[in-house]
């Protein structure tokens, strides 16, 4: 399978709370959405140029978890982000 | 009265109510561009207000006509803080006002989104209070710097 990198839409605005907690704001759509810690982290590194199993990778050591699980659960994350065109899931690495 | 007063009355007044009617279509206008469109471009719309000469130095009244237009029954900038704030920021920039700033804010209360949108004139929020205003987390600006 080709590896995706994800990146954030630039028509998203995003604000990291205090307590770790992540709010959306697509200014296409006006829809907002919110998510916890670990999906702030995973937006945080959705930068282009890491691709989805690096970004698991790096999830699995910093929370923690099997790399089976972090990769289930940040690819779901990713798919359901890309869903709602919160972030383009692109085969090429975002250039330097 | 003389003839340059009673001009000048009558030029203020009509510029008053051309004004209601500019505020007025414009948020009808906004209404639709947020509802058929997007939040992007009505904010887009909004900043690219420019200065104009109808509305320079009038400031107050650009505050009173929004503040009236929001309190007005039924009407679309009711209870609509954007609609409310991107009226306020765009006839402030056409009154020439410095230091305009709209402010889109976030809170997360039992993990539900609250927004709120408002606008602050040196740094002094307008139509709102500074002590609800400082609850909400600024997710998006116009009018300052980055």
């Amino acid at each position: 399978m080709t590896p995706r990198y994800p990146q954030r839409d630039p028509a998203v605005a995003y604000r990291v709370l205090p307590g770790g907690d992540l709010v959306l704001l697509h200014l296409d759509t006006g829809f907002y959405y919110s998510s916890g810690a670990v999906g702030a982290r995973v937006w945080e590194l959705c930068d282009g140029r890491r691709h989805e199993r690096e970004l698991a990778e790096l999830v699995a050591a910093e929370y923690e978890v099997s790399q089976e699980t972090a990769a289930t659960d940040v690819l779901d994350f990713l798919e359901e982000l890309a869903r709602e065109g919160l972030v383009r899931l692109d085969g090429r690495p975002l250039a330097e | 009265m003389t003839a340059a007063r009673l001009r000048n009355r009558l030029g203020k007044g009509l510029s008053r109510v051309w004004l209601w009617v500019e505020l007025t279509a414009t948020a009808l206008w906004l209404r639709l561009l947020l509802t058929a469109g997007s939040p992007r471009m009505a904010l887009g719309w909004a900043a690219s207000r420019r200065p104009g000469r109808i509305y320079a130095g009038r400031e107050h009244d650009v505050v009173r006509a929004v503040r009236a237009l929001a309190q007005a029954r039924p009407f679309v900038v009711r209870n609509h803080c954007l609609v409310r704030s991107l009226l306020l920021f765009g006839f402030l920039q056409r009154a020439g006002a410095t230091g305009v700033a709209m402010w889109l804010g976030v809170v997360l209360h039992h993990g539900r989104v609250f927004a709120h949108g408002w606008v602050t004139v040196r740094g002094v929020p307008v139509l709102d209070d500074a002590g609800f205003v400082a609850h909400f987390r600024v997710i998006y600006t116009l009018g300052v710097a980055p």
